[in-house]
């Protein structure tokens, strides 16, 4: 289709369909919106909100969380029509808990889809819009495809503009083929293309061959255009408007608004991966690491808080810049804001690191800790050790940050004693935060997996073939649209299937200490003494009196320390202690006994301690801020 | 699928083909009395009479709101499958 020149007071619809996590805002649209600001008037259309109303927050989550087979198939069914039929005896499991839900789900969720299409159609068409853009990340694939085939046949010369992170690389002309509805697809940063297009499609004969990173038809013919360099990010930016997601929020009659987190954006690509990429890792060429001038960022969260009442916000940064802990972290803590912020970091985190997080309002947090085990760790190049990780885990219940992770499974290269290796750890564990699931690896575009398989043991044998069931489309056409592959190990990587077991037992027994409220606490009473009082094993707790110079050592151990220089450090750090616990022998005695109750964890030669303090759960954000810490956070400052 | 929900496919098959302007048995929507817990027959009861009542008289609009009613029914005893342990 030959595109018309836009009207000067032309306007835009801004589309998000599901299954985006129904909870948020798009940032993506906020962005897409502020760049459109000087072409015409917007409009925020975030459809996905309506669906999650309608079948209900939980069973809408669990799909958008989903790998998406199901999600996906449930709009491609439509999409295709008479070229994808549902059969349920020949569809097989695609992923979502079993084959009776899912059954269940391709009988009752398209009638409801196709009435939501009805009336998304509708408020769409009263706009009488000049073009519409949509954002693809989260399986949002068949239903923009969807939309927009619904939309051409009402308007076949709408324009339609597709661009988001499932367009990225060669999915984006990937999804031009399979959907000659999309005029347009963006497969870069929208910064760096929009500006462009729009001025483009503001001539009297638009020309889109000199536009950076799209996929467009020209004729018959789908065209690309290179990418340029990534958008630096150092562009002043306002922030963001999110006011028609709240609308449709406020309108929905089973959301609550009190769920919304506010998206924010700090910095682009992950400093880590930029020089050392995780070998699962399937960031695109977005990795590269750039950071917004972050002066105002307080000031934006403040002005998100004013403009809709919410004080919850999520940072959609893959990693947070470790000099946040010295300038954008207080900054965060001086402002005294009682918010809860949502943050990506690295596991290998101090425990005053922590602390910071917590006193700035970071309450969520996702370290991408991934394994509990260093050999898996190494062959990830996580570059974190599993103490790291445990200590992430232990100082995050500690300050009241909610800690979420995964742990993989099956990952190239593994043996089967890790897995005994993490059953036998796990149980020291329980008073801990568990990890979500423990899935199997996964091989993802863009991933060095993906990009240099047989260096981590694999081979790539093509796209995920539950695929086939959203996209009937040739395998060459469907290796280049999709983000998931299938492997095989090289002969000289065993395979752990069927070695799992001991792992996965471990999980559900970690899972349902959590729910009994299991836990391993240090307390210092108000006489001097200390306490030990642990419940991992069994709901009576075991209470143990620990001598002052115990509990010195203990908290000494907090921090994890190679049990070689244990005493000469401990020697240091309290000498009187250290004479009173028998000198070296004594010390390496009671380390000894400590770990036979399992009051340290060792891994390779270093231990750590692993009880919480009680004392640091008490205290309150205020007071944090108030007294400048607490007493045994001033200690532990000393001890360091 | 369970006792609640083939009922509900039941219903679905009989309200689609309504909508279609057929005239299916109502059998189908028999609830599985002695083979669901009483909640589920209470409940299955309630879709009945609510079938019953519109089969007949319904407007295409009031049958496809129906329809939709059912279908979400349907998705929260799903969803409240997906929360029984596993």
């Amino acid at each position: 289709m030959k595109l018309k020149p836009l009207r000067p007071d032309a306007s835009f619809g801004l589309v998000a369909m599901p299954w985006f996590w129904s909870t948020m805002p798009s940032i993506q649209i906020g962005i897409v919106r502020q760049l459109l600001a000087d072409f015409g008037t917007t409009r925020a259309h975030e459809f996905y909100v309506d669906l999650a109303d309608q079948v209900g927050f939980d069973l809408y989550e669990v799909l958008a969380m989903d790998s998406g087979f199901v999600a996906e198939r449930l709009f491609s069914l439509l999409y295709y029509a008479e070229g994808l039929e549902h059969d349920q005896a020949k569809t097989p499991f695609l992923g979502v808990q079993s084959k009776e839900v899912e059954d269940a789900l391709f009988t009752f969720l398209p009638p409801i889809i196709d009435d939501l299409m009805e009336k998304w159609i509708e408020e769409l068409s009263t706009q009488n819009y000049d073009a519409v853009f949509f954002s693809l990340t989260i399986n949002q694939n068949a239903a923009s495809m969807l939309m927009a085939k619904r939309l051409k046949e009402r308007r076949p010369d709408l324009p339609i503009i597709f661009g988001g992170s499932s367009c990225a690389g060669p999915m984006g002309r990937a999804l031009a083929a399979v959907c000659p509805e999309a005029d347009v697809v963006v497969h870069g940063e929208a910064e760096v293309t929009l500006p462009h297009l729009m001025k483009a499609l503001q001539q009297p004969e638009p020309d889109l061959s000199l536009i950076p990173a799209i996929s467009w038809r020209d004729g018959d013919e789908i065209r690309t255009n290179p990418r340029p360099p990534l958008h630096n990010l150092q562009a002043p930016r306002n922030s963001l408007y999110f006011g028609d997601y709240f609308k449709r929020v406020e309108a929905a009659k089973n959301l609550d608004l009190n769920d919304v987190w506010i998206p924010f954006e700090s910095s682009r690509g992950c400093w880590y991966g930029t020089y050392n990429q995780c070998t699962f890792c399937g960031l695109n060429e977005i990795i590269t690491y750039r950071e917004r001038n972050n002066d105002a960022l307080v000031d934006e969260l403040a002005s998100y808080q004013e403009q809709y009442d919410s004080t919850q916000f999520f940072c959609v940064d893959l990693i947070m810049p470790m000099h946040f802990f010295k300038d954008v972290l207080p900054r965060l803590q001086q402002e005294g804001k009682d918010w809860s912020i949502f943050y990506e970091i690295k596991a290998n985190l101090k425990r005053e690191q922590i602390a910071q997080l917590a006193k700035s309002g970071i309450r969520r947090i996702q370290p991408g800790i991934e394994s509990l085990h260093d050999d898996v760790l190494k062959l990830m190049k996580k570059g974190v050790s599993a103490l790291q990780n445990i200590q992430t885990l232990k100082w995050g219940k500690q300050y009241g940050i909610d800690v979420g992770w995964n742990i993989i499974t099956g990952f190239p290269g593994e043996t089967a004693a890790v897995y005994e290796d993490m059953a036998a750890l796990i149980p020291k564990l329980h008073h801990l935060q568990p990890p979500v699931d423990c899935g199997d690896f996964q091989v993802h575009r863009f991933s060095p997996c993906f990009t240099k398989p047989a260096e981590h043991g694999i081979r790539v044998l093509g796209s995920d073939r539950r695929y086939r069931f959203v996209y009937p489309v040739d395998d060459v056409l469907l290796d280049d649209l999709v983000y998931r592959f299938e492997y095989e190990l090289l002969p000289e990587f065993p395979s752990t299937n069927g070695m799992k077991a001991p792992l996965h037992t471990a999980f559900h027994s970690w899972q349902e200490a959590v729910r009994r409220g299991a836990a391993f606490e240090m307390i210092e009473h108000a006489d001097g003494s200390f306490e030990l009082i642990d419940s991992r094993a069994s709901e009576t707790p075991i209470r143990t009196h620990l001598r002052p110079e115990e509990a010195s050592l203990l908290v000494f151990l907090d921090n994890q320390r190679s049990a070689e220089n244990i005493p000469d450090q401990f020697e240091r750090y309290d000498t009187k202690s250290f004479a009173a616990l028998g000198g070296r022998q004594g010390i390496q005695e009671l380390i000894t006994q400590w770990e036979n109750k399992n009051f340290l964890v060792r891994i390779g030669s270093r231990v750590a301690a692993l009880p919480t303090w009680k004392a640091h759960e008490q205290q309150t954000h205020a007071h944090h801020v108030k007294n400048g810490g607490t007493n045994d956070e001033r200690s532990y400052a000393q001890a360091s | 699928m369970n006792g609640l929900l083939g009922y509900y496919e039941g219903v679905l098959a009989l309200l689609d083909d309504r909508i279609r302007g057929g005239d299916a048995a109502s059998a189908e929507t028999t609830p599985p009395a002695t083979e669901t817990a009483s909640d589920e027959t209470d409940l299955a009861k309630l879709i009945a009479a609510s079938v019953e009542q519109v089969a007949d008289s319904a407007t295409p609009e009031e049958l496809r709101a129906m329809r939709l009613d059912i279908c979400t029914q349907a998705l929260g005893e799903v969803a409240r499958i997906m929360r029984e342990p596993r």
